[in-house]
């Protein structure tokens, strides 16, 4: 009885493992769709600004004041933010792709262990 | 029925299989549904600023208007110039516009908002259908099973 007990907690300690992850799953699944909204919201906003005419002028909201800005700037710094947010975007899938594999072993760890338990179960059993 | 959902064999699928396809498909219509509603604000958002910016071109220059400082302090002040406006490019980026400009700019991005709409209505209408399929088989079987423990 004492194995069985031992493999329980072990299995219930490798469940809760994989709560969590599936808990940092969703976190960066927010995450994404967040960078998502945000990289279509910029991708807009270069657009825009690709259609504007070269002496246009375009304002930057900063708190509540409209500071005026250079086009070319404007231009470079909403690139520079897609950048970023590509960058970030590749960060997450592949934190998402390492934690799909973790939770894949964990989960072979799972079956392992409940298989042993219905042995020790047998065991006890015939005993 | 089934033969509509194309590669899905919603018949080969036992009872709980088809419980979570029924769970999973409601919560698809549900995300959809609101996403919808919010691209339909968004629309309506973009039409009525594109309907304002119009408006405004026609007051005459020099009228008296209230300028809100706060939602409960106004001040006065006078339109100088009724042909162009500051426009909302997003992330926090302003351009001066013409009035043409302006109008041009929100029919750009409510056809945006519209392709968005078309795609996700679409989209809701296949769940739907889906939903409604998948529940009318979890149905029979069910009713099948019952029969069964019955005899």
């Amino acid at each position: 009885m004492g194995s069985m007990a031992k493999t329980k907690s072990e299995l219930e300690k490798v469940i809760a493992e994989v709560r969590d992850m599936q808990k940092d799953v969703g976190k960066i699944t927010n995450q994404q769709i967040n960078l998502n909204s945000q990289l279509t919201e910029n991708r807009l906003v270069e657009q825009e600004l690709s259609l504007l005419k070269d002496d246009a002028e375009v304002f930057k909201l900063i708190g509540p004041v409209l500071i005026k800005q250079d086009l070319l700037e404007a231009k470079g710094n909403v690139s520079k933010r897609i950048n970023f947010i590509t960058s970030e975007m590749k960060r997450t899938d592949d934190q998402m792709a390492l934690l799909e594999q973790k939770q894949e072993t964990k989960r072979k760890q799972i079956m392992d262990l409940q298989m042993k338990l219905q042995e020790q179960a047998k065991q006890g059993a015939v005993q | 029925m089934e033969s509509q959902e194309g590669t899905l064999p919603l018949g080969s699928l036992n009872i709980e299989q088809l419980q979570n396809v029924q769970k999973s498909t409601e919560q698809e219509v549900q995300s959809l549904t609101e996403q919808l509603t919010q691209l339909t604000t968004a629309q309506q958002r973009i039409l009525s600023s594109k309907r304002l910016a119009k408006e405004f071109g026609k007051q005459p220059e020099g009228k008296e208007i209230l300028l809100p400082l706060s939602g409960s302090v106004y001040v006065q002040g006078k339109l100088c110039d009724t042909s162009t406006a500051m426009v909302d490019l997003g992330t926090g980026y302003y351009a001066l516009k013409t009035l043409e400009e302006a109008e041009e700019y929100f029919q750009r991005r409510a056809a945006v908002i519209k392709d968005n709409v078309d795609k996700g209505t679409q989209a809701l209408v296949q769940r739907r259908q889906m939903y409604e399929a998948v529940t009318s088989v979890l149905q029979q079987k069910m009713a099948a099973a019952q029969r069964q423990g019955a005899s």
